[in-house]
């Protein structure tokens, strides 16, 4: 038994630390760190902060996902208010991959008995029941997956064991993104609350009893986020005397925020004689309401990595050296020489190899079997005559190619020495996001001034990309399709994309649903 | 073969070979005219693997077979092989006998997007009218139109487009690429407001979490810096940059400028404080208040009416109707309209005027003559006697307004009521009804923010306001209190986003403009 314990401690240590796949926790709106867990809760009809400690433990096994979420003893905030809660409760993801789509269908139940009890002085609410439906396609792009879904649930509580009961209707959707430089879901939840309840009060010697009706209903909007990013921050050397002056540091930040938006019934003070504690006031107001929005946010700790430092000699003062050397801290440049030549051309191949180091584009979506090269297995055959497989680069080439990132010069050649032009640079970013398809139907012009320049095969992307703000026209509204791109050009590209990935998808996907709604 | 079969072949080459002359492109029942000309037009009548049979806009059917590099092109874009069905026109090139290259049509629409397909999401650095400017994230500026079936929406809620700020965060949708027109807005919620202003001693700076320590923070309150705490951690938004005496400094060097005074924006993230922009103090500090007489833009120096002389740069922080603003936004006015009068006339759709007031530039200036103004069924009604809500139909059917002279009136001692009008131009939103004129001289207009609002149990809802100012019309200018100011609210109107709302809906922190008559507030407005 205590081995058990132990090692369920153990496991459930190692869960929270681990930053895998941010997912807001519940879905009751509820905000946590590593250390404890809090969220507010509307069954009597007035907002309660409850705090406390939880375990979240996961499990994933090839195409299915449980995690169970434990809340012990919640407290409320507002040490004045007796109260209590404890749930329990297991959700089941099975995923179905269709391969063929390059998409993935999530659907989501409450897998065996949810208990969830909550004590608020002398009534207790408990769990008699809960429906639940989650469903999510998410598409995988090469870059990062992105996903969308809806959800359904209902809860039922029974008050003091058949005093009445609380129902909760739940319907909601979900938005998210999940890529190398961070992860964010954000669920937007409408609940209705319905009370049903009537008390009946003794009356006095000679007096009978009398019974008041406590009903009400009330609605709660919950909006929920749960997000990840990976940002790269400069730490000089504090030393002198060092090799080097100073490197980059990945930093991984996580923050669950919710705003809760409720309207519901003014509570008053009743004047029957019923015995009301503070929270227990039970009567609604026959017409006031009460409208306010509560927010809750909750930080984890940073997580560190140290970089590579680069060691350049001819990079200092370049308008791009902050870029180059972010690069070269992640390990996307594979440069020997101290000397980085910035201004000389991006090739094809570099610049496929770039993207894919810089996004961690993580091999092809079917689970790659451990294959054991037999003697008979033919030997592997580049689909280019000028890459040789031996070549250190083959495998991004290969990859870019197969994702549909990159597409070779000509049917068997890749040309990986040629210089990159900005617009076969671009048509790779998008690609890499899977956003060419967001352009609008063809037969259209983009809004650069040297639009005719653009060639048909990258409009599409050119497009999307201003759309999105990934790139901007120069001074002149000129985008340069044609112009080949120097090594310095194509580095402050890509850290831009590095940029969009971690900052701009976080704030699409959060502050500009949560601020608006 | 006889002489006369080969004459009338000769004829028919002659005709054939004159005609196509003469029309090149239409070599009609031409079965070699595709190889002559190099290219073919017509439909795809079926495909194979590696040969497509293609049937010509005269009936002439060819099978033909590809060149080793193939242009596959549909709608103007690359296509691949598969995407082209029987049935579809197309115009292919011919390299000898096979095609090198081919196009086809499938758009309807070209250029489509879907309803709102196109968005852009910013800071409103100017309006004027129904003209836009927005300031994108890149920092590009673009300017786009309202129309008037734009859809405004604020927190998810359709709001009238007064209700738009500058220096407020916006969403435009399109419908069309190409559209400057913008056909519906969303506004950023209360979350855009700037809570309060903090300046405090730096005492730590972590870059690696975007927090800084500060101790002797103080808050500036009432025209005052009041104390706050003693010491407070608040994170910052990293995206926002660090300016001292104008210039900017990199998040690097914070810890360099540890023991400064530095002054912050302060906005709330989700429940908790975080900097929305931070100056760190150069020289030395001291507090005016007063009207802004003059700007000079190029040397970013402002002349207040009291001669002063302060420069300003882009590090300044500039807080406009409590939205963060850039310097460019320094003076505006605003679109909405006070009017104060007794109600003459009462029609279906309008209201006449007579002996009005009309709040412009915060002080009451009378007018006497009429004014006509135009309602319709979204007009919220206030009787302020009977403590109601009244429908417009009720408006115009009962005594608001009657012929004083008229028998009728004078037999039920009837009068002309008065009212507090909010409108939109000449479109009433909002009005509240009272048998008696209020002495307009006796009030002043008045701003600032809710500190916190109580229903006391004998003057019943009042609110306490910090940071207030009074209007004054002698300096013609804001003339800032040195204290909290308790204004009570029964009988006021309330208006939030151009609708009548109960004190109770009022919260802590909202930023009220309002007229008052000593301490009690007439109408009060949301901003």
């Amino acid at each position: 038994m205590k081995r058990l314990i132990t090692t369920f401690v153990v496991f459930s240590i190692l869960v929270n630390f681990n930053i895998v796949w941010a997912t807001p926790t519940g879905f009751s709106g509820g905000v946590n760190n590593e250390y404890e867990y809090e969220e507010i809760v509307f069954i009597t009809g007035e907002p309660i902060k409850f705090v406390g400690k939880y375990t979240i433990t996961e499990r994933e096994r090839d195409d299915e996902k449980t995690i169970t979420y434990y809340f012990r003893s919640l407290k409320p905030e507002d040490s004045t208010i007796d109260a209590t809660l404890n749930k329990r409760i297991t959700f089941v993801t099975t995923y179905n991959r269709r391969n063929d789509k390059g998409q993935t269908i999530a659907d989501t139940v409450v897998n065996g008995r949810a208990t969830e009890t909550i004590q608020i002085g002398n009534d207790r609410y408990t769990l008699e029941d809960i429906q639940f439906s989650k469903s999510d396609v998410i598409d995988n792009r090469p870059a990062s997956d992105f996903y969308a879904g809806n959800i359904k649930m209902r809860k039922i509580y029974s008050i003091n064991n058949g005093q009445g009961k609380v129902t909760v209707d739940a319907t909601g959707s979900n938005v998210g993104y999940q890529n190398f430089w961070g992860n964010t879901e954000t669920q937007m939840l409408d609940y209705v609350i319905t009370y049903d309840r009537q008390v009946t009060v003794a009356g006095a010697e000679d007096e009978t009893s009398q019974t008041y009706d406590l009903s009400w209903q009330g609605t709660v909007k919950v909006q929920v986020s749960d997000s990840t990013t990976k940002e790269l921050k400069y730490s000089d050397n504090e030393a002198n005397f060092s090799s080097f002056k100073g490197g980059y540091i990945r930093v991984t930040n996580r923050e669950i925020v919710s705003k809760y938006h409720y309207n519901l019934p003014k509570m008053i003070e009743v004047e029957y004689g019923y015995n009301v504690a503070k929270i227990e006031n039970g009567a609604p107001h026959k017409s006031r309401r009460t409208e306010d929005s509560i927010a809750l946010s909750k930080k984890m700790v940073p997580k560190l990595e140290r970089l590579i430092v680069p060691k350049f000699r001819d990079t200092g003062g370049h308008w791009a050296q902050k870029y180059i050397e972010k690069l070269y801290s992640l390990d996307v440049f594979d440069e020997d020489s101290q000397f980085f030549t910035p201004d000389a051309p991006m090739t094809r191949q570099e610049f496929t190899r770039g993207i894919i180091k810089a996004c961690n584009i993580r091999p092809t979506l079917e689970e790659k079997k451990p294959t054991y090269r037999s003697r008979n297995q033919p030997k592997e055959e580049s689909p280019f005559k000028d890459v040789n497989v031996e070549d250190p680069d083959y495998e991004y080439i290969k990859d870019g190619v197969d994702k549909g990132i990159i597409k070779g010069a000509s049917k068997d050649l890749f040309k990986p020495g040629d210089p990159l032009t900005r617009a076969q640079a671009i048509t790779i970013l998008v690609r890499a996001l899977g956003f060419e398809n967001k352009a609008p139907n063809p037969g259209y012009y983009t809004s650069f001034s040297d639009d005719h320049k653009i060639p048909g095969w990258a409009k599409d992307s050119i497009y999307v990309a201003a759309e999105v703000g990934l790139i901007n026209g120069d001074e002149y509204n000129n985008v340069n399709p044609n112009k080949p791109m120097s090594r310095a050009e194509a580095s402050a590209m890509l850290v831009r994309f590095l940029e969009f990935l971690e900052k701009d998808l976080q704030r699409d996907y959060r502050e500009n649903i949560i601020y608006f709604n | 073969m006889s002489k006369q079969h080969l004459k009338v072949i000769l004829l028919a080459f002659i005709l054939l070979f004159g005609f196509s002359n003469i029309l090149p492109n239409y070599s009609y029942g031409d079965p070699t005219g595709p190889y002559r000309n190099g290219f073919i037009e017509g439909f795809i009548k079926s495909k194979g693997e590696d040969k497509i049979e293609i049937e010509e806009y005269d009936g002439t059917v060819h099978i033909l077979s590809f060149a080793e590099k193939v242009f596959f092109v549909i709608d103007t874009i690359p296509a691949s092989y598969d995407a082209f069905k029987p049935g579809m026109e197309i115009y292919a090139t011919l390299a000898g006998r096979k095609i090198d290259y081919m196009e086809s049509y499938s758009t309807v629409f070209p250029g489509y997007i879907p309803e709102g397909g196109k968005v852009r999401n910013g800071i409103i650095k100017k309006i004027d009218r129904n003209e836009i400017i927005l300031r994108l994230p890149t920092g590009k500026e673009e300017t786009y139109f309202t129309s008037p079936i734009t859809i405004t929406l604020k927190n998810g809620k359709n709001v009238s487009l007064n209700t738009l700020y500058e220096g407020d965060h916006v969403k435009l949708f399109f419908d069309d690429i190409d559209s400057t027109t913008i056909s519906r807005i969303e506004i950023e919620g209360k979350s855009i407001m700037v809570k309060d202003l903090y300046r405090g001693v730096l005492a730590a700076a972590d870059t690696l979490e975007n927090v800084i320590t500060l101790t002797q923070v103080e808050v500036f309150r009432n025209g005052k810096w009041q104390y706050y705490s003693s010491a407070k951690s608040i994170p910052y938004s990293a995206q926002i940059p660090i300016y001292t005496g104008g210039e900017k400094v990199s998040y690097n060097h914070l810890r360099y400028y540890r023991g400064k005074t530095v002054y912050m924006a302060i906005k709330d993230f989700f429940g908790r404080d975080q900097i929305e922009k931070m100056v760190i103090k150069n020289q030395y500090e001291s507090t005016y208040s007063d009207k802004i007489k003059e700007i000079n833009w190029y040397s970013e120096v402002l002349e207040l009416q009291n001669h002063k002389n302060l420069t300003f740069n882009d590090g300044t922080i500039i807080i406009k109707n409590g939205r963060l603003v850039d310097k460019y936004a320094i003076n505006h006015i605003g679109q909405d309209y006070l009017y104060e009068g007794r109600l003459d006339e009462i029609v279906k759709d309008r209201i006449i005027l007579k002996d009005f007031c009309l709040l412009n530039r915060n002080e009451w200036e009378s007018f006497d003559e009429e004014k006509e103004l135009y309602y319709d069924n979204d007009i919220n009604i206030y009787d302020l006697e009977n403590d109601i809500y009244i429908t417009p139909e009720e408006f115009y059917t009962k005594d608001y307004a009657v012929d004083e002279n008229s028998d009728y009136a004078k037999e039920h001692g009837l009068k002309d009521w008065y009212a507090y009008i909010y409108a939109d131009g000449d479109r009433v939103s909002s009005i509240i009804l009272k048998k008696k004129r209020d002495s307009l001289l006796s009030q002043r207009v008045t701003n600032g923010t809710i500190e916190y609002i109580e229903n006391h149990s004998l003057v019943e809802w009042r609110i306490s306001l910090r940071d207030a100012k009074d209007w004054s019309s002698r300096k013609d200018a804001w003339m800032a209190k040195n204290a909290a100011v308790m204004v009570m609210l029964k009988d006021a109107m309330i208006v939030k986003e151009g609708k009548i709302i109960s004190p109770e809906q009022l919260k802590a922190g909202d930023r009220l403009y309002m007229v008052r008559d000593g301490s009690h507030a007439k109408v009060v407005i949301v901003k």
